[in-house]
This record gives structure tokens, sequence and C-alpha cells, in this order.
């Protein structure tokens, strides 16, 4: 359910996008509906998904959402996009100064969701992911799994229609890898594109659509 | 030669002029992020100005209270010495109004919240970038200047206009105590004398002189710790430079205003 007004997402297109200066450009064409894998060089996928993301800005080229120029957006203009976009941080990304119930709650606070359709989402979430006895805890104060686990949850929150998963399965459970697997699958299946980074998709039913191998700049079906 | 010696005044100054145009920058950026931003982003927005003006303001109390009662009790008691041997105890509220007032009052209470407020902001904002909390901000559409540095603009200058006026107040008492005990200075008479030094000039004066010192501390301290890179070794560097530079610049700034009043008041007196 979504609770934040967001834009869809019709198509994402990366033209001619280079990170460095040394290195060849790629070209992409996601549509709703794909998984796609990248492989290759662990610091141009990074910076691939943090250009996405909205958080980094290509060396050339250009991201084009709906056929238009991320870079022409100004930060208000882009926010009902952003709102779509699920960005993981594989480490940090959550605010030290509030508990982990706060840290979910603040972009539904901030964006005027309806507070209590908000909690009942944030508590299942971190009932679902097995951290809801971290609900009053600082970031700080938990496990460094909790904290993982922790952006995990404020992406699945938040529901966006694209998701940039880096190294998501790694060093969780089985049980909640299924779990996890699942909801990326459901929402490919309801019109989403997810960008993976992880190679072992065991015990998680997942099976993306297209690789991207980010040296060879080959895209594979 | 001429080159080098403009090279060698300029790159400082090119490099100064860069500083203060960011600083100021980053003020305009966060009073314009006010404009565009959901109704809902105000409960945010109020929550971390109030912690800002709990942290800032109410547990800075103690401090400024002391040095309040410290600097009354010195101002006066220096001034007995003089103030007796030439019978000048009608002066006394032109000295308090002076050098509390319009001086001391002002740049202490700054100068404790620089020491204080300044350095916990640059290194909490320094820490927030290491901690990529800024970026997972900018992920969830919230403006980071908004949520950030805006309520610490806002709080950080209320609580340094308030704290400013607590100390001038606390200074006054402790300076009419001690005046009382020293000389039998009547309450009546000390409050006569204050309330014909205290001009609404003087008001002026006072508000500048915090309201701008608290925003200029502010502004510094966030703008060092946004600077703030990838390695948490810049974190007490840039607390080191907040510090340093807020000195700097509120001293620059309050030398500023107090000469503009002197030469306000040299022409109003015919001098020039």
């Amino acid at each position: 359910m979504k609770l934040l007004r967001t834009e869809d997402i019709q198509s994402l297109e990366l033209r001619e996008l280079q990170m460095f200066n040394d290195c060849q450009p790629i070209s992409l064409m996601a549509r709703p509906g794909q998984a796609i894998q990248l492989s290759g060089d662990p610091e141009r996928i990074t910076h691939v998904l943090r250009c996405i993301g909205g958080l980094e800005e290509p060396h050339s080229g250009g991201i084009y959402i709906n056929d238009r120029l991320m870079g022409d957006f100004s930060f208000e203009e882009f926010a009902p996009l952003r709102l779509n976009i699920g960005y993981f941080f594989p480490m940090g990304g959550l605010m030290g100064s509030r508990s982990l119930y706060e840290n979910l709650m603040t972009p539904f606070i901030h964006h005027q969701a309806n507070f209590s359709s908000s909690e009942k989402v944030v508590i299942d979430t971190l009932t679902e992911l097995g951290i809801i006895k971290y609900r009053d805890v600082r970031p700080f104060a938990m496990p460094g799994i909790a904290r993982k686990l922790g952006c995990v949850a404020r992406v699945i929150a938040l529901n966006p229609q694209l998701l940039l998963l880096e190294h998501l399965f790694e060093g969780i459970s089985p049980t909640v890898k299924r779990t996890l697997g699942s909801w990326i699958c459901n929402k490919i299946e309801k019109g989403g594109i997810v960008f993976l980074r992880d190679r072992d998709f065991a015990e998680t039913q997942l099976k993306p659509s297209n690789s991207l191998d980010l040296i060879s700049q080959e895209l594979a079906a | 030669m001429y080159t080098d010696v403009f090279t060698l005044m300029g790159a400082p100054f090119v490099r100064l002029a860069e500083y203060v145009s960011e600083i100021f920058l980053l003020c305009y950026l966060s009073f314009r992020s006010l404009f565009f931003q959901p109704d809902g982003a105000k409960r945010s927005f109020i929550s971390v100005v109030s912690a800002q003006i709990y942290f800032t303001g109410w547990q800075g109390l103690p401090l400024i209270g002391f040095l309040a009662l410290a600097t009354g009790f010195i101002v006066v008691m220096q001034s007995v010495h003089s103030l007796t041997k030439f019978g000048g105890w009608t002066l006394l509220g032109q000295i308090l109004v002076s050098a509390v007032v319009r001086e001391l009052g002002p740049l202490l209470t700054t100068i404790v919240i620089i020491a204080r407020s300044g350095t916990a902001v640059a290194s909490e904002i320094g820490t927030m970038r290491i901690n990529k909390e800024i970026e997972a901000l900018e992920s969830m559409a919230i403006h980071p200047l908004y949520f950030i540095v805006l309520p610490r603009l806002v709080g950080g200058t209320l609580s340094t206009l308030g704290l400013a006026g607590i100390f001038v107040f606390i200074s006054l008492v402790s300076g009419f105590l001690i005046a009382h005990w020293a000389s039998n200075y009547s309450l009546e008479i000390f409050l006569r004398a204050i309330s014909s030094a205290l001009s609404i000039s003087d008001i002026v004066v006072f508000s500048t002189k915090a309201c701008v010192g608290g925003l200029i501390v502010f502004s510094i301290s966030c703008y060092q710790g946004l600077k703030v890179g990838a390695s948490p070794t810049e974190i007490p560097q840039r607390t080191t430079s907040a510090v340093v530079h807020s000195i700097v610049a509120v001293m620059t700034f309050n030398a500023i205003v107090t000469f503009l009043v002197f030469f306000e008041q040299l022409k109003t007196l015919g001098i020039l």
C-alpha cells in the first residue's frame, strides 16, 4: 500500500553513462517488471546505483527517468520520483540521534502520510524482519546486522517502485532472505524495477531478468 | 614582480571571499528551503529547533549565569576605585550599559556558545556526513538544509539572543549587589542610573550583536560540519576550524559594529 504521493516510473534509461574518465560509457533501458543484476567493478556498481538514486552525478552521459534527464530536476521536482526510488544503504544511513522506530517514521511524518497507517506499516515491517525488539534503540546501540535490516526496513516501509540494492542478502539469516526474496519478486510482478548487486540468490527464488557487466559493458538476458 | 605581489595578496583574498560567499549561500539556501516544504515537515522542523534551543539555551544557562555574575562583579569592583576617587557614582549606570549591554553581554555569550554548541554542531553534522545520514535524508526526499542546517541556525540564533539577555540581566543584578555592598547604593538610584543610560540604540546594538553573532557561529559550524568528506579524522579538524573561524568572525563583526556606533556618536557630537 502506498502511503506517500509518488510519481510512477515508466522508464529508466542510462544513456552513455560514464562513471569515471577512463571507463567505457554504458547504456541501458529498464522498464517496469525488470530485475537487473549488476556485476563487474564494485566501485563502478556503487557509483551507478548512487547515480540512479540521485546521490551522485555521473562523469558524463545522463540518467533519464520517464524520458526526462535527472540532472534537470530541482530538489522539489524530483521529490515525488525520489520517494519511488529505494536506495538501500549497505553501511550507515540511519540517523544516530533517533531510535529505529523514529528513523522509519521520519519520511512519513515529513511527507504528511496518515500517522496510524504509517505506524502500522513500520511496526509490521520491523516485526517481519525480526528487529521489532530494537524498535526504541538508537542505531549505534544495535548490532551490525540489525542496523542493516533497519536500513532494509526503511526501504520496504516506503514501498518504492525502483529498488537499488547493494549486498542485500549478505550476512542475513535464511528466513529473512526468503522474506526479502518474496517481497522483491512480488514487487517485480507488480511493475517494480530492481537493480541488484548480489550474486547468490539461493533461498530467494529471485531470478534477475538481465545482467549488466560493468567491465565488458555487456547486457545479457 | 607585480604579478608575484598580487598573487601573494590575491590568493588568500580570493579564498576568503569564496569562503564568506559559501557561508552566505548556505544561509540563503537554508532559509529558502523553508518555502518549499510540505506542511508535515514543520513538525520535524519545530522538534529539531526546540532540541537545539534546549541544548544551546537551557543547558548553557548555568555557565552563562556564572559568567554573568562574575562579569557584573568584576566590572563594578573595577569601577568602584575610580568612581569613589572622583565621586562619580552616578556614572555607574553608564559604565554598566557600555561595558555589559553593548559589549561583554553579546560577546561573552557568543564565545561560550562557540565553545559549547559550535563544536557540538560541527562534530555532529560531520558524524552525520560520515554515517551517510545526510544522503539518507536526500534519498527520502527530505531537504538536508531544511532538516539539519535551518533548525540549528534558527534555534542557535534564538538561544544566543535569549542567553545574552539573561547574561545582561544577571550581570546588572550582580553589579547592583556589589554596588550596594560597597557603597550602600540604593535600588531606586541604580534603576534610575541604568534607565537613563540605556537608549534604543544600545538595545539595537545588543540585539544585532547577539542575533548576528549567533547566526555567524551556527552557519560556520554547520558549514564546517558539512565539509567533512569521507574520513572520521576530518571531524576534529573541521571542529577546530569551526571554533577558530567563528571566534575571528564574531570578534570582527563586534569590532565593526562598535566602530560604526562610535563613528555615529562622534558625528552626533559634531567632532566629525
